[in-house]
């Protein structure tokens, strides 16, 4: 019996879905808002994800470490996703594989890793000592971490999608650096991912690199969602706009996140955090209504002027 | 060249206030009671300094030697961890516990010599601040004594220990040679405090320009004028 384009694609899904850790559960509890699709694997994925930038470089500080597992429960709890980490982050990967460990069922959560080094015969010595941190055999997502040494990890990474021991490949870069080259990449090279910066005010990825995942079937993660807490400072003690209950935002961290996650380009976000209570409350932002076009507008433009 | 440029200062740095004031706290905590006897250390060597006589001088260099091994122990095992670059700095604190031994061995001026009179005076308020005041400074921003950073456990105490030692031992040139490497570290410990936003980074400035003016004023000012 031929395979149908439907059966293939549940074939590709469950065959990536889950890949460091089996098979995810997102998808029967899940509400449209909440998972989104990597385009190239129809793989599910919680739209809030988790960054580890800054927050899980705890060290070996017991009490620190503690909370970030505190912290990764909770997210699995909440219906898991991605958590997105780099050799880069000091401890973070120790702290993620700590934090794992602890997990009953980590099934929910999808490993995104990077590869970070200029040398690129280092490249997969580092993601076998990530690897080793996460405590995991396999990634869900390698990425090639802002762009750096970009050709020759990209040439690792795919073939070790072809081998079957990644799930997806993709490039980084963030603070809207580098996007000529990053959009060179996605128009050239067969990546799944592209991770970028963008938010109510970093907005220039709108322009050419959403359009142009959407139209290479390539998933966006976004980083930076608020600008590493600089956002929320910002708008800190200010009365939410009159169009927050609309979106079901109580807050303005949900009303950040909501804008980032309702361009239809977006797969998932990551925003990080080392408080269980904000990682809820970043959860939360995927239920409940999202802007549309109009309202985006209309929350970049207030905000703006705010 | 010009991605660089785009670069804040903020965008290197790997870890948040909580993270790096926990680093001392758990310090203190795993080799307690070194800390209380390092801090009465501190108070003898300020006694021994005020001495002037060589034999003691000398065992106050060698106290700060010892301080700087003290200094790379916690940039190794306590701060590399969340920061990599920091060995190389636990390197730096190695060497500078070699040049205070070798201060040590080849001498050290007549504390009484007037023509150092501001950098004798630099050394004393620097050495004293360093051993006595800089470990209670976080209570004033309102982080508790356990977390208290002490010389010979922490590199910016030692750091400006180093810096007034060497301003009351070997207060012309060479002595500011000598000062190199803590000279470096406070001023790279200073700009990632206040890139933390942290208000303790105004406090090792000040220091610092009271160095920069203690020894300006013996380099640059004709002898018998300082």
């Amino acid at each position: 019996m031929p395979l149908s384009r439907r059966d293939l694609l549940c074939g590709v899904s469950a065959a990536t879905a889950g890949f460091a850790f089996g098979r995810p559960a997102w998808t029967a509890t899940a509400s449209p808002n909440d998972v989104r699709q990597i385009p190239s694997t129809q793989t599910p994925v919680p739209v809030i994800g988790l960054g580890s930038w800054i927050t899980f470089n705890v060290g070996d500080d017991p009490a620190l470490l503690e909370q970030c597992a505190d912290v990764i429960a909770a997210f699995a709890e909440e219906g898991g996703g991605m958590i997105d980490c780099s050799p880069m982050y000091g401890s973070s990967p120790d702290t993620i594989g700590y934090g794992l460990e602890r997990l009953e069922d980590p099934s929910t959560i999808f490993s995104a890793e990077k590869v970070w080094t200029s040398a690129p015969g280092e490249g997969p010595d580092q993601i076998a000592r990530s690897a080793e941190k996460w405590g995991v055999s396999n990634f869900d997502l390698l990425q090639v971490h802002n762009l750096r040494a970009w050709e020759a990890h990209l040439d690792h990474l795919f073939s070790m999608k072809d081998a079957g021991r990644l799930g997806h490949v993709g490039v980084t870069t963030s603070h809207g650096r580098r996007h000529e080259t990053l959009e060179r990449i996605m128009r050239a090279h067969p990546i799944d991912v592209v991770q970028l910066t963008y938010n109510a005010f970093d907005r220039e990825a709108e322009a050419r690199l959403l359009p142009l995942a959407q139209d290479r079937g390539i998933a966006v993660i976004v980083n930076r969602p608020y600008r590493r807490g600089a956002l929320i400072d910002r708008f800190r003690g200010a009365p939410l706009p009159g169009w927050a209950p609309e979106i079901g935002a109580d807050s303005w961290a949900q009303v950040l996140l909501k804008f980032a996650i309702s361009h239809p380009a977006v797969t998932t976000a990551i925003p990080a955090t080392r408080k269980v209570a904000h990682l809820r409350e970043n959860k939360a932002a995927a239920r409940g209504p999202l802007p549309n076009a109009a309202l985006r507008r209309r929350i970049a433009d207030d905000l703006s002027r705010l | 060249m010009g991605t660089w440029l785009t670069y804040a200062p903020g965008d290197f740095l790997m870890f948040g206030p909580e993270v790096y004031w926990r680093l001392f706290e758990l310090q203190n905590r795993a080799l307690w009671p070194l800390p209380a006897i390092v801090g009465l250390a501190g108070v003898a060597c300020l006694l021994l300094v005020a001495t002037r006589r060589p034999v003691a001088i000398r065992s106050v260099l060698m106290l700060a030697a010892l301080a700087c091994l003290g200094a790379a122990h916690f940039l190794a095992t306590r701060y590399a961890p969340i920061n990599a670059p920091m060995v190389y700095a636990a390197w730096g604190f190695g060497l500078q516990a070699l040049v205070m031994t070798i201060v040590a061995v080849i001498g050290s001026r007549n504390l009484s010599d007037r023509d150092g009179a501001a950098a004798t005076a630099t050394g004393w308020a620097l050495l004293g601040y360093a051993t006595i005041l800089h470990p209670f400074v976080g209570l004033a921003f309102g982080r508790p004594l356990a977390q208290a950073e002490l010389v010979g456990i922490a590199p910016d105490p030692t750091a400006l220990a180093c810096l007034g030692v060497l301003s009351l031992v070997w207060p012309g040139r060479w002595g500011i040679a000598w000062s190199a490497i803590p000279f470096l570290w406070c001023v790279f410990s200073a700009a990632t405090l206040r890139t933390l936003g942290e208000p303790q980074g105004w406090v090792l400035i000040a220091a610092l320009l009271l160095w920069f003016l203690g020894r300006s004023t013996f380099v640059f000012i004709p002898r018998g004028r300082a």
